[in-house]
């Protein structure tokens, strides 16, 4: 998933952000309103993590305008302000969920990957395709004819992209967009390779090429 | 607030204005009836010498008719009755109180009147008056100076008379003074409508309510006091907004770096390796971490509660039904300690009450968590609904010695022995109940079971 941190803290942003990346996402980071609202005029994020106090304004009126100019990107507020009545304002403002500071770095993962889920239509984790492939979206879990698979971070956050949208062709570009975060070097036949080393893994039937357009599974 | 009888303004004036009133008329009467006692002994008085003047000479004109020189002339009963007389059962001679004797210069009696005594009276001849213990007289001579006409007044008659008089006083006295008392005691409650009308206003500030009371109504006497209020409650405002306003930024700024410490020491944690030396350590930084997390966060709930507020902010009921969804979502998602929430959404949409949404949160929270963390994991934490402002949560487990329920609502007391709980969760709630006046009841076992606890928030109706 390509990600959007809007978070002032440096160092707290510095170990959401190695999380995530860790994970196979791809993470942009704002320290501020103005660049935030940059970047996602610029970029299709799949979630934008939003804190609420931010040096230049407020995160709640960041997510207002954004729902008011059309955007459907699924939001999280991350905050220290944890009255009840903030949780109902940010929701109402349009986000999708609410983590109070300070959260467990897996918990955020869980709800990143709930929220994504919700946003793709199929809220179920649990995803059956052809060659007997059950994917455990949650659990971040394969299993090939009942025998676990793993993959790693990078081969699951592409997989990942196409499986939460099973059906639907996606291009390389989009594929590479959720896959890097800006300033990440990417090699022109990236998306080729991984989807090579997930065919060895998952069986070749499960990826199909569109030729001119893209993959889908 | 209960006050005492005793000390009720209205109960002192009451009892002063009785008794006052009630001595005033005691007063009044009695110097009525010295007056009446006067004027009664003139009248009488002039009564004796009118009729001695007046009768002598008809009395002489008798007895030279009737006289045979040498027997007394005793008057004949008079026929009929004397017209007003009270005395209709007595005999003639109770209403002829007056008696008179006819007698010579040396003192013989030559006449009396039938219910006089024979012998002479007491009285001297002389003209006059003379008074002994039975009868005051009065002596009247005639114009020729040989005969005096001796008029007689029973004292017990003229006593009777008296005491009749001011007995006629005092009675009508005697019934109005309750009519009186009823009387002071509405016009002084009447009048101090305006004054308990403050004491309530003043009565229901104090928690959650500042605002200002108003003097439009208020009498003139205590319009300064009721100026004082207002200023000391803006100041206990002012005062309160500023602690609040630091709890809710010490929130902010302590979460934050715990947010920091924590994030960082599990991303520790992930990037060292298996049974590396350190990952260890960092296991246990990272579970004293999340306990500083959950300890700050019930200190300041805590400090929230007790500088105060926590009524709704229109100062009425509102609709508590979606706040009470979205706690129990918020920790059925969270999973909190691993136990299972059934809750009951039944009569949801009736919940309402006057207190403050994030006061009413921060109750069942408190609540709810309590029952995750102390109630049986095999038997979900159950959360309903009951008329319109009562809620209950209860969980299994082993029940609990009634005698330390209460106990359990100071701070820092913890039902079980080794929990890793705050001991803050019940005196949170109980901070805001107090605020909000409501109720906080505590069962165990549960009402109809044998086991487990239940606690029941009853909010306060606007």
């Amino acid at each position: 998933m390509r990600i959007l941190l809007v978070e002032d803290e440096l160092m707290l942003a510095d170990a959401v952000r190695d999380h995530l990346l860790a994970a196979g996402e791809a993470v942009d980071h704002s320290d501020s309103v103005v660049d935030a609202e940059i970047m996602l005029r610029g970029t299709n994020y799949d979630v934008l993590l939003l804190d609420l106090n931010l040096p230049d304004g407020k995160g709640i009126d960041l997510l207002r305008d954004l729902r008011r100019s059309g955007s459907a990107t699924p939001c999280i507020i991350l905050t220290a302000q944890d009255q009840i009545s903030d949780r109902i304002e940010g929701l109402n403002a349009g986000a999708d969920d609410y983590l109070v500071k300070p959260f467990d770095l897996n918990e955020l993962s869980a709800r990143l990957s709930a929220v994504a889920r919700r946003y793709s239509g199929n809220p179920n984790p649990f995803i059956s395709l052809d060659g007997g492939v059950e994917v455990d979206l949650a659990g971040r879990a394969i299993l090939i004819d009942g025998v676990q698979t793993d993959l790693t971070s990078r081969e699951w956050a592409l997989f990942d992209q196409m499986v939460r949208r099973p059906g639907q062709t996606l291009s390389k570009r989009q594929l590479e967009e959720a896959l890097y975060e800006f300033g990440a070097e990417i090699e022109s036949n990236t998306v080729e390779v991984y989807v090579s080393r997930l065919r060895r893994k998952l069986g070749k039937e499960v990826i199909k090429t569109v030729r001119g357009v893209g993959y889908r599974v | 607030m209960k006050i005492k009888q005793q000390n009720s303004l209205q109960f002192v004036l009451i009892k002063r204005l009785t008794v006052i009133v009630a001595l005033c008329w005691v007063a009044g009467s009695i110097l009525a009836a010295y007056s009446m006692y006067h004027e009664l002994e003139e009248a009488s008085d002039t009564g004796l010498v009118e009729t001695a003047r007046r009768g002598s000479t008809l009395i002489e004109t008798y007895l030279d008719a009737h006289s045979d020189g040498s027997s007394v002339v005793v008057m004949p009963t008079p026929a009929g009755r004397i017209v007003g007389s009270d005395n209709d059962d007595d005999d003639d001679s109770e209403d002829d109180y007056l008696m008179y004797q006819l007698r010579a210069a040396n003192g013989d009696v030559l006449l009396r009147s039938h219910n006089a005594v024979a012998e002479p009276f007491e009285a001297p001849i002389e003209v006059g008056f003379y008074q002994d213990d039975d009868f005051r007289i009065y002596t009247a001579q005639s114009p020729d100076g040989e005969l005096f006409m001796q008029v007689a007044e029973p004292m017990d008659h003229r006593h009777e008379a008296i005491l009749e008089s001011v007995a006629a006083q005092f009675l009508p006295i005697g019934l109005l003074i309750p009519a009186v008392i009823i009387g002071i005691i509405l016009g002084v409650r009447q009048g101090l409508v305006p004054v308990q009308r403050v004491r309530d206003e003043i009565e229901a500030r104090g928690e959650g309510n500042l605002t200002p009371i108003e003097q439009e109504e208020a009498p003139e006497e205590i319009t300064t006091i009721v100026s004082a209020v207002n200023s000391l409650m803006g100041k206990l405002e002012a005062a309160l907004n500023v602690e609040r306003s630091f709890t809710a930024n010490s929130a902010h700024e302590l979460r934050t770096p715990i947010a920091v410490a924590l994030a960082q020491t599990q991303r520790l944690v992930l990037e060292l390796p298996e049974g590396h030396e350190a990952r260890k350590r960092a296991l246990q930084t990272e579970a004293s971490l999340k306990r500083l997390s959950r300890l700050s966060e019930k200190l300041l709930q805590l400090a929230r509660a007790e500088a105060g507020g926590g009524f709704s902010p229109t100062g009425y009921n509102q609709k508590l039904g979606s706040t009470l969804a979205l706690v129990v979502d918020d920790l059925t998602r969270a999973g909190a300690d691993g136990g299972a929430i059934r809750f009951d959404p039944d009569n949801i949409e009736t919940l309402e009450a006057n207190i403050d949404l994030d006061a009413f949160a921060i109750c069942l929270r408190n609540l709810i968590e309590n029952a995750l963390k102390y109630g049986s994991k095999n038997e979900p934490v159950e959360i309903t609904v009951v008329d319109r402002n009562i809620v209950r949560v209860s969980n299994g487990g082993p029940a609990l010695e009634t005698a330390n329920l209460d106990d359990l609502k100071t701070r820092f007391k913890r039902s079980h022995k080794g929990g890793d709980g705050s001991g803050l969760g019940l005196a949170i709630v109980d901070a805001i109940v107090r605020n909000t006046r409501a109720e906080l009841n505590l069962y165990s076992p549960r009402p109809g079971k044998a086991d487990g606890f239940m606690a029941e928030l009853k909010l306060h109706q606007s």
